[in-house]
């Protein structure tokens, strides 16, 4: 009897072994003995079987005698406790690094190509999307005017339409959804844009702070920028920068059609371009969601975007920053175009001196803020490896990692800065040869304040690149809440410094506030930044 | 007066607002057949807010309360749609640090202890925490309060002291910061129903033992409501399954999500009054977990006989080649690379034959682009069709000739009895309650043979005889015993039955019998 009951037990082992094996196939390590019984199910093991084969009580009984056998198992494979273990943190290898630099900034570029398409083409071709080499200063206020309402006006719908639709488009993957948002998004941005104009046109009727040509003509560019600004806005949330590129390439062409052959005059022709833009981004945008909605047959299930209640909470935040965040680049032009000896004609005269110096500099913010694309990218692409790579008892090192990681990228853009200014300085400069021969060139460098303008707004918008990486990053982790008081107070600091400057000194010293905000917008940012990155982990969890 | 029962249905990822699948299914049965009877108030747990109601709603459904657990960063604004904004924010300011600290953290503290330790947790106590946390969120804010930094370092501290305390976990995987961040944000979505008001009914229905029972449980704290838990596919067994079968995410994550789900479940089954598990091979399970015999009642799950029912021969569209039908949604738990392979080894003695796949695809994208990849690899591009959804069950089980199952896991599936409705013969595996609606009238096979698979579908598609009496009797056996109209009586019978028991509040006792003890101090949390 006894060489029976051996036999019984040895097949039982044997069962219990090839059990084992098999549930370890689907299941490396089962989380309990309930997990074992789940897969002796899926194997089609039932009490039934469990008592006839293999001569245990019932499935349960017959897990947990599996169950043992595998944590056996693992014992023997693996005896080190993990617990005392750390990985090494490591953010690539310095080749890895540059060449992920190289990509983004390349990207970060891109994403600026538009703009330095219409830098170029004013100065080789004379004309742009809305720009015209030729303008007289009365015709730039106008022009000015309806660009800085613009921008203004749609800035805080651009960020919350870029944050929405990126939202439905690659994080949610649902197409539906991100034509919905878009069609939305744009309607309210024209009705935004409408509401605006018709508030600055009543305004000026009340006090009439223009003549009433010069403010209706304002308005339709206003009105015309604002449009290319929203589509625009689609197409860089579905990462389409290409296509902006080609778009603004066809407006430029139609604005030339309309100026050299058509005979149309600048305003219709602008007009005509900007709207040809804003239409080419629009079809192809919504052609592309339409496209990939059919593709994916995204629209067989009834579904809704949220109610306004919960938009305004997601983005009224964001909002306010984007509104912010363009009338702080364009108030010390609104300072310096105020005062002046002689005063101006109007309450904002165009100063044509003034803004070369700024549009020099715009180069270098181009060239600024295309290496923030590395910094955000290479944030979002660490903070989950790095987490999976660090043992709980271990998480200072993952704080220590990353606040490291911070001050590389501070190096990074200040060094990316600094040559950004200097390199832009001597190439800008080394034009200035030509000036006997070409008479723009001569015009351009002649300006009184060019320079001084120059190289204070560049440190400016220096100053201001460490604010929006600092921003990049709360706004990658869901919090806008220190990026708004910042940027409230920035501005603040902004109108006061460039106000006293301006009017103490002498207008062009109104950029000195932009170089005051800048660097308050920064400071702040970057206390928040250090508590930020001191409790990663938390802010990281608690970004939903 | 209307004298109707008022059912609170509760359900996750499922009717009204999910189409297809067992659940969905059979809560349109119970609300259209119960029209006459009962006013149901629909409580559904979704996985993202945007989808609206995909059902032709019959009258007797008075409300519906959408909780999207993902996918929306302010969650209220569905689950209490007329509440207004100011009041949200006025909240959020009210969740003040001494609340948190004071009145929060010494609940979530206990909490914590249960989560770490589920199977030796006590359901009762796991019952009470529930609904002290949802008294505390009835005043103070649920995102808020969960994204506290006090509360994220004492979860942090506990799950630290969990990981050290497992053995074989410091063997297998080192607990990481990611499994610490998701764990704590899979509490903030998985809990979201403390956060939702329960209205006063006669009845509270869950459709699952999981998430949807929690309000349940506050149902019977708050008002006394009785309750009764329809047990699907039971919800600890799917959920263990799923989870371990996850590439995605570690141990440690997975015993976090587990242990989470079997402390509630634990709860669902000990304030139940009623389970009914749809077979009775389910009650294993349950029993296990809490549940008591005297509770469990079985009731299978019926089919609309006149919605599913053979046509005439004249009516009647046939494939020309030999055709394998299946309605199953695709994820893990329907095995569908077992049907895909059972087609391969079909095909080898059937060359022309066809298996049509008709359901969801979207449910688990990656388990379809798998499934399609397989299909590929196997040359079976001409052979195994996957075809999406298909609104017209009766008629896709018409016009095949033989309908399979290849689940892992069930529980009495609806495809199965809609077949056999239909007079459709069905090869499928012992899972569930399958052979206990099968027994006489199908092929039953082992989960995960395909070999056995192969030869019962290869057996019925040359053997028209033998096809033609399995289909007659298939729909002989569903008109005796398993219309829905028997379900759905049986059911009415049990909210009859609860209704007229007395109903006292839980809370009431709640304030003269429970305390905690912690620490050696006695705290009482009524």
């Amino acid at each position: 009897m006894p060489e029976i009951a051996a036999l019984h037990s040895n097949a039982r082992k044997e069962a219990v072994d090839h059990l084992s094996r098999k549930v370890r196939q689907s299941m490396e390590v089962p989380t309990d003995v309930y997990a074992v019984a789940v897969e002796l199910e899926s194997m089609g093991v039932n009490d039934k079987r469990a008592r006839k084969e293999y001569r245990f009580n019932s499935i349960f009984d017959l897990a947990e005698e599996v169950y043992e056998q595998i944590k056996q198992e693992l014992d023997e494979e693996l005896s080190e406790d993990k617990t005392k273990q750390q990985q090494k943190l490591t953010s690539g290898s310095v080749w890895e690094r540059i060449l992920a630099f190289v990509r983004y900034y390349g990207a970060g570029l891109l994403f600026m190509a538009p703009m330095f398409s219409q830098i170029l083409s004013v100065v080789f071709i004379t004309y742009s999307l809305w720009a015209w080499l030729y303008f007289n200063e009365l015709q730039a206020t106008v022009i000015a005017i309806g660009t800085i309402v613009a921008f203004v006006a749609t800035g805080g719908i651009t960020l919350t339409a870029g944050r929405e639709i990126s939202y439905y488009f690659r994080g949610q993957e649902n197409y539906y959804l991100s034509y919905k948002v878009s069609r939305n998004i744009f309607g309210i941005g024209l009705l935004v844009l409408l509401a605006v104009g018709m508030l600055i046109y009543l305004v000026n009727l009340v006090i009439p702070f223009y003549p009433h040509n010069m403010m209706v003509l304002s308005g339709i560019y206003m009105l015309f920028i604002g449009i290319w600004l929203l589509s625009s806005t689609i197409l860089y949330a579905l990462q389409k920068h290409f296509m902006i590129l080609m778009a603004v390439l066809a407006g430029t062409g139609v604005v030339i059609l309309g100026m050299e052959y058509l005979d149309m005059g600048i305003y219709y022709s602008h007009w005509f371009g900007i709207f040809i833009s804003s239409l080419v981004m629009l079809i192809y945008s919504f052609s592309f969601l339409k496209y990939q909605i059919y593709k994916n047959e995204a629209d067989t299930k009834k579904q809704h975007l949220p109610k306004f209640e919960v938009k305004y909470y997601n983005n009224y935040r964001y909002f306010i920053y984007g509104t912010c965040y363009f009338l702080f680049l364009f108030l010390d032009r609104i300072m310096a175009w105020s005062t002046g000896t002689p005063p101006p004609p109007y309450i904002i005269w165009f100063n044509t001196s003034y803004e070369l110096g700024m549009d020099w500099a715009l180069i270098s913010l181009v060239l600024i803020t295309a290496s923030l694309e590395y910094s955000v990218n290479r944030f979002s692409t660490l903070i989950l490896p790095i987490q999976k790579k660090t043992n709980l008892t271990f998480n200072k090192k993952f704080h220590d990692f990353f606040k490291d990681f911070y001050i590389r990228q501070l190096f990074l853009l200040s060094m990316v800065g600094l040559l950004s200014i200097i390199g832009n300085y001597y190439l800008v400069n080394s034009f200035r040869g030509m000036s006997s021969e070409i008479q723009i060139v001569e015009d351009f460098f002649s300006s009184a304040v060019l320079y001084k303008v120059f190289w204070l707004a560049s440190f400016g918008y220096l100053f201001t690149s460490v604010g929006l990486m600092n921003t990049l990053f709360f706004f990658t982790l869901g919090r806008p809440e220190p990026v708004v008081r910042a940027m409230t107070i920035a501005i603040l600091v902004n109108i006061v410094v460039g106000f006293v400057c301006s009017r103490w000194y002498s207008f062009e010293y109104a950029v000195v506030g932009l170089v005051a905000g800048g660097l308050t917008f920064a400071v702040i940012t970057a206390v928040y930044a250090r508590r930020f990155f001191g409790d990663l982990h938390y802010y990281y969890y608690s970004a939903y | 007066m209307d004298d109707k029962l008022n059912i609170l249905l509760q359900t996750e990822g499922a009717y009204p607002f999910v189409k297809g699948g067992g659940v969905s299914t059979w809560s349109e049965i119970m609300c259209n057949q119960l029209v006459d009877r009962v006013n149901f108030t629909i409580y559904a747990l979704l996985g993202n807010p945007y989808y609206d109601v995909q059902y032709d709603l019959p009258s007797n459904i008075k409300s519906i309360l959408k909780i999207p657990l993902w996918g929306s960063e302010l969650p209220i604004a569905y689950y209490e749609p007329e509440r207004l904004f100011s009041s949200i924010a006025s909240e959020k300011e009210f969740t003040h640090e001494a609340a948190v600290h004071e009145q929060f953290l010494p609940l979530f503290d206990q909490f914590m202890d249960c989560l770490t330790r589920p199977h030796s947790s006590n359901p009762e106590k796991v019952g009470i925490l529930l609904y002290r946390f949802w008294q505390y969120f009835n005043r103070y804010s649920y995102k808020d309060t969960l994204r506290d930094q006090r509360v994220w370092e004492k979860f942090s501290g506990k799950i630290h002291d969990f990981y050290s305390a497992d053995v074989l976990g410091r063997k297998v995987d080192s607990f990481n910061l990611l499994n610490a961040t998701f764990g704590m944000r899979w509490l903030y979505h998985y809990l979201m129903p403390l956060d939702v008001g329960v209205p006063r009914v006669d009845v509270s229905h869950s459709t699952s033992s999981g998430f949807p029972a929690i309000a349940s449980i506050i149902g019977k704290f708050e008002h006394g409501t009785p309750s009764v838990i329809s047990d699907h596919g039971v919800f600890i067994r799917e959920r263990i399954k799923g989870i371990n079968a996850s590439e995605d995410i570690g141990y440690f994550s997975k015993k976090m999500l587990i242990n989470l789900s079997v402390i509630i479940a634990k709860a669902a089954y000990h304030y139940a009054d009623v389970i009914c598990p749809v077979t009775k091979s389910h009650s294993t399970w349950e029993l296990r977990f809490g549940g008591s015999d005297d509770k469990i009642r079985p009731i299978i799950n019926g089919v609309d006989i006149n919605k599913f029912k053979p046509l005439n021969e004249a009516d009647k569209i046939s494939y020309e080649r030999p055709t394998v039908v299946a309605l199953a949604n695709l994820f893990p738990l329907k095995g569908i690379e077992t049907m895909i392979k059972t087609c391969r080894r079909v095909r080898e003695d059937i060359p022309e034959v066809q298996f049509l796949l008709y359901g969801d695809t979207t449910v688990d994208e990656e388990y379809t682009q798998k499934c399609k990849k397989l299909v590929k690899e196997l040359n079976l591009e001409h052979h195994f069709y996957i075809k999406g959804f298909h609104d017209n069950p009766t008629e896709v089980y018409n016009k095949g000739d033989i309908s399979i199952l290849t689940s892992i896991s069930e529980g009495a599936p609806y495809t199965v009895l809609e077949s056999m409705s239909c007079g459709c013969p069905v090869v499928a595996t012992d899972v569930g309650g399958v052979r206990e609606v099968l027994e006489r009238c199908g092929i039953i096979c082992r989960s995960g043979a395909v070999e056995e698979l192969a030869e019962g579908v290869t057996k019925l598609l040359k053997d028209d005889l033998f096809r033609k009496v399995l289909g007659e009797e298939s729909r002989r056996i569903v008109l005796s015993n398993f219309t829905a109209k028997k379900t759905v009586d049986a059911y009415y019978e049990e909210y009859r039955k609860l209704v007229h028991k007395p109903r006292v509040p839980l809370k009431t006792r709640l304030k003269d019998s429970y305390s905690f003890q912690k620490n050696g101090v006695n705290h009482n949390y009524a």
